[in-house]
């Protein structure tokens, strides 16, 4: 019986409360012993097949019969207000059937700013919309739509739009204090008074563009009055609320379908406007209409990872045991926009009394950001586990043994124990793999103790009107030396070792539903509202099924991505679809298990409690003659198919439910050329079960990547004339290629998570790329001695840094002959 | 050879063994001609201006980005796209070390990376790691699939070398 | 892209008759550069005129006297998989195998790799642009990380301060290679051949191209003379990533020793001009001197010498001084390396 559940679920770094469905009783988690023959193998994907050869249909590759092409205009200028716009030129162009623009766009109901606003915020809002016959008539249209602009002042960049004088995105200003988010724990100055050493640091991290290799787009077709979308979306059910809410339709009028998508990363959690706009054409010409972004468009306005803007402050006591962190947050937005939780890993990674984060909010003349895998997570670890780097060095101790000292066992803003912790193990474990010892006997930490030379820094960045963060007023860089280098470096290169903790959700949770529907041959279809985006979700959840039903991998098919194929599934983001979607169908399959083995009963004549279905057979428990093999079964049912429905229990309230790990990086400088090779990454994660192997291996690699490219080579680059995206395109943009990919070593920590769902598992897709760049950072500043403080780390940074290392030597050893202090053991190579 | 277009003009290639002659504008791309005019939508546009690698076929047995190919250019010629590559049911060595080793996560890049490894192997089929990782370096993939993709070529790569060796005995002897 | 009319040249005379005569045609070869300014719409032709077919001028010929002489439609994959190349040319085979991606170098010939325009993303983006008959240089006093060092004059937004992006072209001009231009009307016997440095032009508001190349010319040949015997040669290319990405700084080098005295330096920069930026004075004082630490000092010091860094491009300099050395340490040292 379906109830109505109160409960904590947790999406992108934020929890909510919410009431949920649930649909009967749960079962218990697979214990631990448990020895389980499709789940924990690592199988290829199901859908291998499809994607290796061509077949695999995405929405691009999604051709219907009389189909129309639509492409949107967008605004050149980063602030302008639309005086004027004519269309005629366009209508003219051969093949154009229609334009849509503010002036004609039918009032609807969808929820969000309008499709074409009077006031344009940033370069790529959306001015007008043609389609036609084919792409290149609607794209020569394009040119002939004419536009009179009235350009208006505006901001690109993050750190002057905190300025009190800085042009406005909107008229209240570019900074919002009172919606900042803001998570007071303790006294921060009680604690900072009570730290023997205070270290504090300015970083910067840039504009991280997703780059989903298939780019945003939809094709939308009515039938009557159904609107079938086929859209390249995370969400098919989300999508199908937002357009039937649009349109004034009844949701069964409304289908979505994503089979396949070509990457998402977060960028693809809402309903796009784009998918609006085709729709609406699609219904005034009467007749499907597909429109993709091209890739100039996909960079300019469909999100990004937000640039940040941070000052973090630790004090701890001697014996390093924190006292108090302080953690202050601007961001980046866009025209509008989410602070994603940047302060997260400040408040829940350490042990610590006196917390104290701010979320700022920054708007800009620039396409609004959005989730990008592991949103805030990402950015705020690379500030606290750098910040954590300056304090072991200050404090003499070793990073790992740092945070061994101010290890949480418990959930401190909610006040919970963890569901399960397996941090300190993936510690123990990265170093071992790592060689993380050489790390004291080649001397690099010892020798690092001696601080070589303070260098001035910025000062501090606060938003008008706030009090400036507390201690002293500029944050100085600790330059150190760096220790011994091993002996088969040439002498201009230098090799660092780091590393960085992560922390995340990925625990799931309601709501989500499966249906398992056995056939009459006994193979079985999984439906479920989930999508897979790329993580393998069609394969893990076939594990299950097949697991609980005690049948081969093969005999399962999942029908996914289809508003219409099963009922409701949550977003695939946040870790969560694997830990609440899983669970719901290993609850469905249980149901149809229960069924299966009442009708065996009856033609068995045996009782349900001695029944066993194991291997593709339902039989007495110890006497495996009394049975009858599945497929007899179900064969004897006629067509009726025996329907299991389950759904995804209640999150445990006694626990929280989290995921850890920590990533090593190994790093070689070049110190003429300033060029960064990462040579090795270890990442130790601890998701609970593992339901495959193979698939995760996959996740852990590409969220590394991801990582390195943050830490190393992306990054958005605008114009400050003209407030326009210099690098909205692969070129200007550099994602890695194959050959930046450095030796990726990684292990799960062992163990189930029994207290966080039925499966004993947790999310594995965001994880991986949380700690990444900011264990690559962290090794740099372990090769050089001096912090990296702005990501990504390119030749214009690193050879400044190397620069400072140099001035910074030349002052210390001018100081050495003038018989003044001398610095330490170190002195010049 | 006569000024053609700018209006659609014919076009005879032969893509996956099969003959056709199309009427394109000079501006198509041949990437646009197989993925619209042929239906044949594995190579994909990504970038659509040869910085990605999604839509590599084969032109002439040799890898090229169809997006930077004019589709009246290939006049005449051969293409192989990831839709010729499956030869009676059985998928090519490169197919079936991708499916093996999971180096399709989304599965956008996939044909482009299979066709540019395949391309190598007709061309080397004693390619090394560093043939491999070469070839790899012409297709971006954003799910970062990399070590799974290189991992599959030299698989594929392993397979293609023992067949080559296996079809010429003469230099058998010399081992793989 | 706009509609264009394509004509497959059967000869060269008839691909040049069309280039000097017909406004709005562009020559075409393999593509990688004139499609993806054409789909951007940097530039619109109206009409291509394709002389991949042309198999005369795709060949490699020993020159008497040891060179080599490359037909200037031989794909840069071609050339990369030529033995002679890789033997006698290292800088040039590296240089190659550095560019683009094998499907890059599977289309683009070696004339047009070094005919391409700049890389600048105000040049092939929607932003002020001299060569787009805007009155100031966007880059100049914008985004210039990627952009000149050296050659432009004068940061006032008046020059263009864009940088050549071929890689070949740094390790031709380091080996002292000549191009062969077909003027048209002229026969073959007139052609003449330029040192490679010259083919090179600073872009202009008037004269949007990289060379000095007037419609209808065409780039027939490369070629590379025999270096000195014993000579050695180096390409080193520093990148935003490890690979698929134009130069950051390059250095070519080639250098003749005589025992420990270099005979010989020849150093050409990517990267940091609109055209290969030889070292002149750096090779002048190299000349003839035993290799010490103090000489490398110097070279590198004056190889950097006039760098005129623009804002964000001041990393350019302390990066091709370490290139500098690193090349320097690679032709010298045999045992150390890079």
């Amino acid at each position: 019986m379906p109830e109505l559940r109160k409960t904590v679920v947790e999406i992108e770094g934020r929890l909510h409360e919410e009431y949920v469905v649930v649909d009967g009783e749960d079962l218990p988690a697979w214990p631990e012993d448990r020895v389980l023959s499709r789940v924990g193998q690592p199988l290829p994907r199901v859908d291998a097949r499809a994607k290796v050869t061509g077949t695999a249909r995405f929405t691009h590759d999604i051709q219907l019969p009389g189909m129309l092409h639509a492409r949107i205009l967008r605004s050149p200028h980063p602030h302008a207000r639309l005086r004027r716009i004519d269309v005629s030129g366009a209508l003219a162009v051969p093949g154009v059937l229609a334009v849509l623009t503010h002036e004609n766009v039918p009032e609807l109901g969808w929820p969000g700013r309008p499709l074409f606003d009077t006031v344009l915020r940033y370069q790529g809002a959306e001015v007008a919309a043609v389609v036609a016959v084919d792409e290149a008539a609607a794209t020569d249209a394009l040119d002939k739509i004419s536009v009179e602009y009235e350009p208006l002042p505006f901001v690109v960049d993050l750190e002057a739009a905190v300025e009190p004088d800085a042009p406005r995105v909107y008229p209240e200003g570019n900074v919002s204090a009172d919606e900042a988010s803001v998570y007071v724990r303790g006294d921060t100055d009680q604690g900072f008074a009570e730290a023997d050493v205070v270290v504090e640091a300015n970083f910067r991290t840039a504009a991280q563009l997703h780059n989903c290799f298939e780019t945003h787009g939809s094709v939308c077709s009515w039938d009557g009055g159904r609107l079938t979308v086929w859209d390249s979306t995370q969400h098919v059910f989300g999508v199908r609320k937002t357009l039937a809410q649009a349109f004034g339709l009844p949701m069964h009028d409304v289908r979505v379908i994503k089979q396949f998508m070509g990457g998402g990363f977060g960028s693809k959690g809402g309903t796009g406007r784009y998918t609006v706009i085709a729709a609406l054409l699609a219904r005034q010409t009467g007749r499907p209409v597909k429109l993709l972004l091209d890739r100039r468009e996909e960079n300019l306005a469909t999100g990004h990872r937000h640039n940040t803007l941070q000052y973090i402050k630790l004090g701890a006591r001697s014996d390093g045991t924190l006292t108090a962190i302080y953690h202050q947050v601007f961001a980046g937005v866009g025209a509008w926009g989410w602070v994603a939780p940047v302060g997260g890993p400040a408040r829940e990674l350490y042990r610590c009394p006196n917390v104290k984060t701010e979320e700022y909010a920054v708007c800009l003349n620039l396409g609004p950001d959005s989730a990008f895998r592991a949103p805030g997570y990402v950015e705020g670890t690379v500030a606290l586990e750098g910040a954590m780097d300056d304090l072991a060095v200050a404090l003499g101790m070793d990073p790992i043994e740092l945070r061994l000292r101010n290890y949480a066992d418990t959930n401190q803003p909610r006040n919970l124990p963890y569901s399960g912790k397996g941090l300190r193990e993936a510690y123990r474990i990265g170093a071992e793999l790592m060689g993380w010892h050489l790390r004291e006997t080649t001397g690099y930490l010892p020798r690092k103790r001696t601080i070589l030379a303070t260098l001035g820094g910025g000062g501090n960045h606060s938003p008008e009107g706030e009090q400036p963060p507390a201690g002293p007023g500029g944050v100085e860089d600790l330059v150190c030396w760096p220790g011994t280098q091993p002996e088969d470096l040439p002498p201009h290169r230098r090799r660092g070792l780091g590393m960085a903790s992560q922390i995340w959700g990925g625990g799931g949770g309601p709501p989500a539903h499966a249906e398992v529907r056995v056939n009459p041959d006994a193979t079985v279809t999984v439906a479920t509202g989930t999508q897979d985006i790329g993580t393998g979700t069609r394969t893990v959840l076939a594990q299950v099924a097949a697991e609980e039903l005690s049948i081969p991998v093969e005999h399962v098919r999942v029908l996914l991505g289809d508003t219409e194929a099963g009922p409701y599934g949550p977003i695939s983001a946040g870790s969560l679809t694997v830990a609440s979607v899983g669970p719901a169908v290993r609850a469905a399959a249980a149901d149809a298990r229960r069924q299966l083995v009442e009708l065996a009963a009856s033609l068995l004549d045996a009782k349900v409690e001695e029944l066993i279905l194991k291997d593709g057979r339902v039989e007495v428990a110890g006497s495996p003659e009394r049975g009858i093999a599945l497929r007899e079964l179900t064969a004897r049912l006629g067509n009726f198919m025996v329907t299991g429905h389950g759904s995804r229990g209640p999150n445990p309230e006694d626990v929280a439910v989290h995921t850890f790990g920590a990533q090593f990086a190994e790093v070689e400088v070049d110190l003429e050329t300033g060029a960064v090779e990462v040579t090795r990454i270890v990442a130790v994660h601890d998701s609970g079960r593992i339901i495959n192997p193979l698939t995760t291996s996959s996740q852990v690699e590409g969220g590394v990547i991801q990582g390195l490219g943050f830490a190393l080579s992306e990054e958005r680059a605008v114009d400050p004339q003209t407030g326009r995206v210099l690098s909205a395109d692969l070129e200007n943009y550099r994602i890695p290629t194959a050959l930046d990919v450095p030796i990726i070593d990684h292990v799960m920590v062992p163990g189930a998570d029994l207290a966080a769902n039925n499966l004993g598992a947790k999310g594995v897709g965001e994880p991986p790329i949380i700690p990444t760049a900011a264990a690559v950072a962290n090794a740099v500043y372990d090769a050089l001695g001096i912090r990296p403080t702005d990501l990504p780390l390119t030749r214009p940074r690193v050879l400044a840094a190397i620069k400072r290392l140099e001035e910074a030597a030349q002052a210390v050893e001018a100081g050495a002959e003038s018989g003044k202090e001398q610095a330490g053991e170190g002195g010049t190579r | 050879m006569e000024r053609r277009g700018p209006g659609p003009v014919p076009v005879r290639m032969t893509v996956n063994g099969v003959t056709y002659e199309l009427t394109v504008p000079p501006r198509r791309t041949l990437l646009d001609a197989l993925r619209e005019d042929l239906g044949l939508t594995g190579a994909k546009r990504v970038c659509d201006e040869g910085t990605c690698g999604a839509c590599t076929v084969s032109l002439d047995g040799q890898a090229v980005y169809s997006c930077l190919v004019l589709a009246v250019e290939c006049e005449g010629r051969t293409v192989e796209t990831v839709e010729g590559l499956i030869r009676d049911g059985e998928l090519h060595p490169v197919q079936e070390a991708f499916i093996e080793h999971d180096a399709a996560q989304c599965g956008f890049c996939t044909p482009g990376q299979i066709m540019a490894l395949k391309a190598l192997l007709d061309q080397n089929p004693r390619a090394s790691l560093e043939d491999i990782r070469q070839t790899v370096a012409g297709n971006l993939c954003r799910c970062g699939a990399y070590p799974k993709i290189i991992a599959a070529g030299l698989t594929a790569a392993g397979v293609v070398a023992a067949r080559a060796a296996a079809k010429a005995p003469e230099d058998g002897g010399a081992g793989a | 892209m706009k509609p264009f009319a394509y004509t497959a040249a059967t000869s060269l005379d008839q691909a040049q008759e069309i280039l000097s005569e017909e406004w709005g045609s562009r020559l075409y070869a393999g593509g990688t550069d004139l499609l993806t300014l054409t789909k951007r719409g940097t530039v619109s032709p109206d009409h291509l005129v394709d002389i991949k077919g042309l198999a005369d001028f795709r060949y490699l010929r020993h020159l008497t006297g040891g060179g080599l002489a490359i037909g200037a439609l031989t794909t840069l994959a071609e050339l990369e998989a030529n033995r002679t190349v890789h033997r006698r040319f290292p800088a040039l085979a590296r240089s190659i195998a550095v560019t683009g991606t094998p499907q890059l170098r599977n289309r683009a010939t070696v004339g047009g790799n070094l005919c391409q325009q700049p890389r600048c993303w105000y040049y092939r983006g929607d932003f002020p642009c001299l060569l787009h008959g805007d009155e100031v240089c966007g880059a100049a006093k914008g985004e210039n990380a990627y952009h000149a060092l050296f050659g432009y004059e004068s940061a006032d937004g008046n020059r263009c301060v864009a940088v050549h992006p071929s890689d070949p072209a740094v390790a031709l001009s380091a080996l002292e290679a000549e191009v062969v231009v077909a003027v048209p009307g002229e026969a073959p016997v007139n052609w003449e051949a330029t040192p490679i440095d010259d083919l090179f032009q600073q872009p202009t508001k008037d004269f949007p191209g990289t060379t000095i190349l007037n419609p209808g010319d065409v780039v027939v040949e490369i070629r590379v003379p025999e270096q000195p015997k014993g000579s050695r040669q180096v390409y080193l290319k520093a990148m935003d990533r490890a690979a698929w990405a134009f130069a950051l700084v390059s250095v070519a080098a080639v250098a003749t020793l005589d025992g420990n005295r270099l005979a010989d330096l020849r150093l050409a920069l990517g990267g940091v001009a609109y055209k290969p930026w030889r070292a002149r004075h750096a090779e002048e004082i190299a000349r003839g001197h035993v290799v010490s630490p103090e000489l490398v000092d110097e070279i590198v010091e004056l190889a950097a010498e006039g760098a005129m860094p623009l804002g964000a491009n001041e990393y350019k300099v302390p990066l091709l001084k370490g290139l500098v050395r690193q090349a320097l340490r690679a032709v010298t040292d045999e045992s150390r390396g890079i």
